[in-house]
C-alpha cells in the first residue's frame, strides 16, 4: 500500500513537473499547492451562493487548478464578516472570494469600515443589470409613461425591492435625477426577500419591482408581467431580456451595475495575481460558463486587476453622489 | 392530454426507476439533514445543486424535493427527543413532543408524528394536484397590509401558548419582539441596537436563540436536578408503539392541522411557520383538557406536525405557477429551475406537464418511503432518550454546539448559544414560557416591517388595513380569537392566575 502511496505520489509530482515546463505562463510561477477556500461573504442558497457553487463545479471538471476547491459560507454584516475572515490569511493565495458593491457601500453608509482597498481586487467577472416591472394589468404601459408621471409626482409610483442604497434602488435614484426629482422623495417599500416583493407587485399592493435579472428571467416566462427597462448600457445580446429596451433608448441616462469580481486577501503577491487572473479568464472561455450566463441574463465583464480597481473607483464614486442624494451617507 | 391522462402519465416518470433511486437519495439524506439543526434544508440543496449537473433535470428536481419535506421527519426526531427544533416550523413539535419523550412515549410521540407528516403529505400533494391553479390568486391578495393582520392574528395565539399566567406570556412575548428589531431596519437601512457589533448587524440568529433556549437550557436544568438528587431516569412506559387511544386522538389534530398547513402555507414568507402556530392554538382551544397542552398531549403533537408537513406541498404552490419562491428553500429549488432552464409558471403546467406532474406525483412515493424509513428507526430512536443522563446531556451539548457553529462558521454564534442557553435557564427558573418568546421572535420582524410597508403605500393612512376583504375577515379572526381566550379563561377560573 505505501509503495502505491509514494508512486502516485511521485507520477503526480512529474506530471505536475512536465506541464510547468509544457507551458509555463511568463508570470504565473505561484500556483496553488493545497486546498483553496473559495469564501461566500454570504448565506447559502442565494443567488450568489448558488453561482459560486457552479464556478466551483466548473473548476473541478476543466480542472482549472492542480488543487481541490471547498466553498465556505461566511454570511454576516453585509459581508464584512466574510471579507474580513479573508483578510486574516493576508498574503495567502489559497483564498479567494466573491467581489460585490458592499466593498465600498458599507464604508459610505456606516455599516463598516473594510473595502475594496483593504483586499485584492484580482479580477472583474460578471455584471448583472437592475430590471424594472408592473404586473401586466398595470395602466403603467412603458419607461416613459413611467417617468413621466414621475416628473409629475414622484411620490405617484410605489417601488418594491429588497434593500436600501443598492444597485436596483440607485437605479430609481438615478431615473429620478435624470428627471430633475429629488431621488429621497421616491415612494420606496422594502421587503424582506424577492419573492414577497414579486408576490406584492403580481398582486397589485406596489406598482414596480426593482430587482435583479436572474430573478425577473422566471418571472418573464410565467408571463403576467411587463419589463419596462433594463439599466444596462446597451440590450443584452441573449436570452430571455434580449427584447427589453435599455433606459438609454428610451431617453433616460441610467445604467446601474450590480458587479460580481474575484477578490482576495490583502498583500497578495504579483505572481498570485497573475495566476487567478490567468485562472479565471480560461473559466469564462469554458461552455458551462457562457450557459449560465445566458440563463440568467447576465453580462460578461472580465476585466483584469488593474482594469477592475479603475473600474471599482469609477462606480464608488458615482454611487457616492447618488447616495448622498439619497441621504443614506452621513 | 387531458388533466387525467397527464396527472397518470407523472406517475409514471415519478415510478422510473432512477427516479426512486433519486427520491430514495433525497428522502434519505433530508432525514439525516434535518436531524442535525443547523444543516437545513437549504445548504443540502445548494451544496448539491452542481452535483447533479448532467442529471435529467426531473431526477435532480426530484430528489431536492425529497430533501425539502424528508427534513420535516429529520427534525422532528431532534425537536421530540432532544428538545432541539431545527427550523422555525418545529418549534410547536417540541411543545408537546418532548414532553411525550420525558413521559416515556418517545416511541409513540415519534410514530404519531411520521403518521401525521404521511397522511398531511399525502392529502395536501392531492390538494396540490387539484388547487394549485386556482390557489395562485389567493396568494396573490396578501400584500403588506394583509400581512400586518395575518401576523396580529397569529400573536392571538400567544395567550393559548402562554400557560398559566398571562402576564409571564406578554413579558415573554414583549421580549421577543424587542429582540427582532436588533439589526440593520429594512425600511430605512440603518443599523439598531447593535452596539457597534458587526455580528449583530443582521440580527440575532433565529437558530441560536431556539437552540440556546430549548437544547442548552434543557442540559442546564438536568444538570442541576442531577445536582441536587432530583433526576429520575426515564422509563418507557406502555408499548413503544403508540396505542389505539393515542392514535384516535390524533386523527382529528391532523386533519385539521393538514388543511390550515396546506392554505397558510401557500403564502410567501413566514407562512409554514404561522401554520403550526395556528394549529397548536386550534387544538388547544377545542380541547377538552387544555390543561394538557405542554405537558404531552398527542393532540398538540399531531396537529403542528401535520400542518408543518402540509404547509410544504402548500409552499410549491407559488414556485411552480408564479415562479416565487415563498422560502428560503423554494428559493434554492428556484434557481434549480433556472439552471435546467425550466421556466415556471402557468404555462409549466400545459408546456412541461411530465415534469410538472412527475415532481408531484414523486411526493405521494417519497412520503411513503419516509414513511417506511421513519417507522423502523423509531425504536432504535426512541433509546436515545433512555441513555445515562450524563452522556445524553453531553450529546444534546455537542449536536446544539456543532450544529449552530455549522450554520456561518461563527464563533461569535457559540458564545451567543451559551448566552441564550442562560436566558433560557433563567426563564424556566422564573417560569416564564418560552414558546410565546420564540413566536415574537418569528413574528415580529414581519409585524413591523408589513406594518411600515402598509404605512408608506398609504402614505400615513390607517385606512389601508381595512380596505380588503381578506384584511377585514384576519381583524375578525383576531377578535374572535381574543374573545374566546378570555371565555377559556373564565370558565378554567384562571383570572386570578392573572398575576
Amino acid at each position: 500500500m505505501a509503495h502505491t502511496g509514494y508512486l502516485t505520489t511521485l507520477s503526480t509530482a512529474l506530471l505536475v513537473g512536465g506541464m510547468i515546463v509544457g507551458s509555463a505562463p511568463v508570470l504565473a510561477q505561484w500556483k496553488p499547492t493545497r486546498n483553496v477556500e473559495f469564501i461566500v461573504p454570504l448565506a447559502a442558497g442565494g443567488g450568489t451562493d448558488v453561482t459560486v457553487r457552479h464556478l466551483q463545479a466548473m473548476f473541478q471538471k476543466h480542472k482549472l487548478i492542480p488543487t481541490t476547491m471547498s466553498v465556505v459560507n461566511k454570511p454576516g454584516a453585509a459581508s464584512a464578516i466574510g471579507y474580513a475572515y479573508m483578510n486574516q490569511r493576508r498574503g495567502d493565495g489559497h483564498y479567494v472570494s466573491i467581489g460585490m458593491a458592499p466593498l465600498y457601500i458599507n464604508a459610505l453608509t456606516g455599516k463598516h469600515p473594510l473595502t475594496y482597498k483593504d483586499v485584492t481586487l484580482i479580477c472583474n467577472l460578471y455584471a448583472e443589470y437592475t430590471v424594472l416591472y408592473v404586473r401586466e394589468a398595470s395602466p403603467i404601459k412603458s419607461g416613459k409613461d413611467l417617468a413621466e408621471r414621475l416628473r409629475k409626482d414622484p411620490k405617484s409610483v410605489s417601488f418594491g425591492l429588497t434593500a436600501l442604497g443598492a444597485g436596483h434602488h440607485l437605479s430609481i435614484a438615478k431615473l429620478a435625477t435624470e428627471l430633475n426629482q429629488d431621488p429621497r422623495d421616491l415612494r420606496v417599500v422594502v421587503f424582506n426577500s424577492a419573492g414577497e416583493a414579486a408576490t406584492a407587485v403580481r398582486g397589485g399592493h406596489i406598482d414596480a419591482l426593482v430587482g435583479s435579472a436572474a430573478g425577473t428571467v422566471a418571472q418573464l416566462q410565467a408571463g403576467g408581467i411587463r419589463v419596462l427597462g433594463i439599466a444596462a448600457p446597451k440590450r443584452l445580446e441573449h436570452g430571455a431580456l434580449a427584447e427589453i429596451p435599455t433606459w438609454r433608448e428610451q431617453g433616460y441616462n441610467v445604467v446601474t451595475v450590480n458587479w460580481r469580481g474575484i477578490v482576495g486577501p490583502a498583500g497578495m503577491s504579483k505572481e498570485q495575481i497573475a495566476y487567478w487572473e490567468d485562472t479565471f479568464e480560461r473559466l469564462t472561455k469554458t461552455p458551462e460558463w457562457k450557459a449560465l450566463l445566458e440563463k440568467n441574463g447576465w453580462s460578461e465583464t472580465f476585466q483584469r486587476s488593474e482594469e477592475f480597481a479603475q473600474f471599482v473607483r469609477d462606480v464608488e464614486a458615482e454611487d457616492s453622489t447618488l447616495l448622498r442624494k439619497l441621504g443614506l451617507i452621513k | 392530454m387531458d388533466l387525467l391522462g397527464q396527472i397518470l402519465s407523472g406517475f409514471a416518470v415519478a415510478a422510473q426507476p432512477e427516479n426512486l433511486l433519486f427520491l430514495l437519495i433525497g428522502t434519505l439524506l433530508g432525514t439525516i439533514i434535518g436531524l442535525l439543526p443547523g444543516l437545513g434544508p437549504v445548504s443540502g440543496i445548494s451544496l448539491l445543486i452542481p452535483l447533479t449537473f448532467g442529471l435529467p433535470p426531473i431526477s435532480a428536481l426530484i430528489m431536492f424535493a425529497g430533501i425539502y419535506y424528508g427534513a420535516a421527519y429529520g427534525n422532528t426526531i431532534a425537536a421530540v427527543l432532544i428538545n432541539t427544533p431545527g427550523t422555525a416550523s418545529s418549534v410547536m413539535t417540541t411543545l408537546d413532543g418532548y414532553p411525550m419523550a420525558q413521559k416515556g412515549r418517545a416511541g409513540a410521540a415519534l410514530v404519531i408524528a411520521a403518521i401525521a407528516s404521511f397522511v398531511s403529505g399525502t392529502i395536501s400533494v392531492v390538494a396540490l394536484t387539484l388547487l394549485a391553479l386556482p390557489l395562485t390568486t389567493f396568494a396573490l391578495r396578501f400584500g403588506p397590509p394583509e400581512y400586518f393582520a395575518l401576523m396580529v392574528f397569529a400573536m392571538t395565539s400567544v395567550a393559548a401558548l402562554s400557560g398559566q399566567s398571562v402576564a409571564k406570556g406578554a413579558i415573554a412575548t414583549l421580549l421577543g419582539l424587542m429582540m427582532t428589531t436588533i439589526g440593520i431596519d429594512l425600511q430605512t437601512g440603518q443599523p439598531r441596537f447593535t452596539m457597534g457589533l458587526p455580528n449583530l448587524l443582521d440580527g440575532v440568529s433565529f437558530l441560536v436563540q431556539v437552540v440556546g433556549m430549548f437544547a442548552v437550557a434543557e442540559v442546564l436544568i438536568n444538570i442541576e436536578k442531577m445536582m441536587t438528587g432530583q433526576a429520575k431516569p426515564i422509563r418507557l412506559e406502555g408499548p413503544l408503539w403508540c396505542t389505539r387511544e393515542e392514535l384516535r386522538r390524533s386523527v382529528m389534530p391532523i386533519a385539521r392541522g393538514g388543511i390550515i398547513g396546506f392554505f397558510v402555507g401557500v403564502l410567501p414568507g413566514t407562512g409554514q411557520t404561522i401554520a403550526t402556530i395556528l394549529s397548536y392554538a386550534t387544538e388547544k382551544r377545542l380541547s377538552k383538557n387544555p390543561e394538557e397542552f405542554g405537558k404531552g398531549a398527542v393532540e398538540g403533537l399531531a396537529g403542528p406536525e401535520s400542518a408543518n408537513n402540509a404547509a410544504t406541498s402548500g409552499s410549491f404552490v407559488p414556485l411552480l405557477t408564479l415562479g416565487v419562491p415563498g422560502s428560503a428553500t423554494t428559493a434554492v429549488l428556484l434557481g434549480a429551475f433556472i439552471l435546467y432552464g425550466i421556466q415556471p409558471g402557468p404555462q409549466l403546467f400545459q408546456n412541461q406537464p411530465e415534469l410538472v406532474w412527475g415532481l408531484i406525483n414523486s411526493m405521494y412515493i417519497g412520503n411513503i418511503m419516509l414513511l417506511i424509513l421513519n417507522i423502523p428507526l423509531v425504536g432504535l430512536f426512541a433509546r436515545i432518550v433512555y441513555l445515562p443522563q450524563g452522556v445524553l446531556m453531553a450529546l444534546i451539548l455537542t449536536i446544539a454546539s456543532v450544529s449552530i457553529y455549522a450554520i456561518n462558521g461563527s464563533v461569535f454564534d457559540l458564545y451567543m448559544l451559551l448566552v441564550f442557553g442562560l436566558v433560557g435557564y433563567a426563564f424556566r427558573k422564573l417560569d416564564i414560557p418560552i414558546a410565546p418568546y420564540i413566536l415574537a421572535v418569528v413574528l415580529g420582524g414581519m409585524l413591523e416591517q408589513s406594518f411600515r410597508q402598509a404605512i408608506t403605500i398609504s402614505d400615513g393612512g390607517l385606512g389601508i388595513f381595512f380596505a380588503s376583504g381578506v384584511c377585514v375577515v384576519l381583524w375578525v379572526f383576531s377578535a374572535l380569537s381574543i374573545a374566546w381566550s378570555i371565555v377559556i379563561q373564565r370558565r378554567s377560573g384562571t383570572e386570578k392566575a392573572l398575576l
